[in-house]
């Protein structure tokens, strides 16, 4: 598993994601207490001592360890009446079952991720209803990879290649790539897909070809924290090069310059006072760092004051 | 006449609008727009007009965003740019 990462993500991606997060906090909170501790649901106890948990508008029985109403979901078509169904595992049509009746060794998590990258290695992790619902909104021009192209680029073992996040002109401006998260996993499975029916595989909220992933307990918790995480930036898909202007992105990418070695020297410059303030060609100021073998020209004024222009070794 | 990234990339180059080559940018820095102009122009043979205005286009997209007081000071730098590289493909 993978640790999210703060900062830039694309810009079409995370406008979508208040709902999305909301989506997932409530999907969240409808897992099995025990199984995802740091979670937070509503309990109440009845007058004949039975407690029950209200989550996403479905009541999960404490005592029963089953949920008290169905398990529904709803697409962009409305209600699916067996969201979830897998027709090699007759279980699977159960709506009131939870984890297919395997609550101490599965967690319905929702927690399938695909980790978003771009060219400057800032990355994001968000989970597969967040990652599919974001590929479908407008982005921008981008030419964003569905869930299941992401999914099905690996060797069906658990091994995951990255598929290029392309601009309108075939560029790539960042990867996609699945994350799997634990051996029940569809994708890093879908080479022993029957071997995985007959084990009472975990269910998950993707449907179709992605009916039933699976995900452990650490997996789960560990995408909490990312769509937390994913939900607290104000970063987007069209924000891959933050702090830097197209060129600066595409320069410090191809000549294997991180954003942070850049701001790192920028900082270095600063204290050794290796900084020249130079007036550019068109009545710009731009300032020029040289530290740590790297030089830094940075724009000082104009709609790209502050943003990294270009780097390069020196 | 056809136009190589070669010839506009040297174009570039030589102008170096942004004036970073002179203070010691590698001889790859304006590259990538040389490759996004020739790829906009897809085999087309562009007046001098059209050229100019896929330079613009690039080099907003890759500089900018640009005020409209920073399009015009670079306005003529993108015509010569359009100019030579037409001379410079015949």
């Amino acid at each position: 598993m993978q640790s999210a990462s703060s900062s830039a993500f694309p810009e079409p991606l995370l406008a979508a994601m208040p709902q999305l997060r909301e989506k997932l906090r409530l999907g969240f909170e409808r897992k099995n207490p025990a199984l995802n501790p740091g979670h937070t649901v509503c309990n109440s106890t009845t007058a004949l001592g039975v407690s029950w948990s209200v989550a996403s508008g479905t009541r999960q029985s404490d005592l029963m360890g089953r949920f008290m109403s169905p398990d529904f979901s709803d697409d962009d078509e409305g209600p699916v009446s067996i969201p979830y169904y897998n027709p090699s595992n007759p279980q699977s049509m159960n709506l009131y079952s939870y984890v297919r009746n395997s609550p101490t060794t599965h967690a319905d998590s929702d927690g399938h991720d695909v980790n978003v990258c771009d060219n400057n290695g800032q990355c994001h992790q968000m989970t597969n209803d967040q990652y599919a619902a974001a590929q479908k909104a407008g982005n921008g021009g981008l030419n964003v990879p569905t869930l299941d192209q992401v999914g099905m680029n690996g060797n069906g073992s658990g091994q995951f290649n990255s598929t290029a996040i392309t601009d309108s002109s075939g560029k790539t401006v960042g990867t996609a790539t699945y994350v799997s998260d634990g051996p029940t996993d569809f994708y890093a499975n879908r080479n022993g897909l029957n071997v995985l029916a007959n084990a009472s595989a975990t269910v998950g909220s993707v449907k179709g070809v992605a009916a039933f992933y699976g995900a452990s307990a650490a997996g789960a918790l560990a995408v909490y924290g990312a769509g937390l995480t994913a939900g607290a930036e104000a970063t987007t898909l069209g924000d891959l090069s933050s702090g830097l202007t197209e060129h600066g992105a595409e320069r410090l990418a191809e000549r294997g310059i991180t954003p942070q070695a850049a701001r790192d020297a920028i900082e270095a410059a600063k204290k050794a006072g290796d900084v020249v303030t130079k007036m550019g060609r068109y009545g710009t100021p731009q300032s020029v760092y040289t530290a740590n073998g790297i030089r830094v020209v940075v724009e000082e004024a104009g709609a790209n004051a502050g943003k990294i222009i270009t780097a390069f070794f020196k | 006449m056809k136009i190589t990234e070669a010839v506009v990339q040297k174009t570039l180059d030589e102008e170096d609008i942004e004036g970073l080559r002179e203070i010691g940018a590698p001889e790859d820095e304006y590259l990538h727009e040389a490759q996004k102009i020739v790829s906009r122009l897809s085999g087309s043979e562009p007046t001098e007009e059209s050229l100019a205005a896929v330079v613009r286009e690039v080099w907003t997209a890759s500089f900018g965003p640009f005020s409209g007081e920073d399009i015009e000071k670079r306005s003529p730098v993108f015509s010569k740019v359009a100019h030579q590289i037409l001379n410079n493909s015949r």
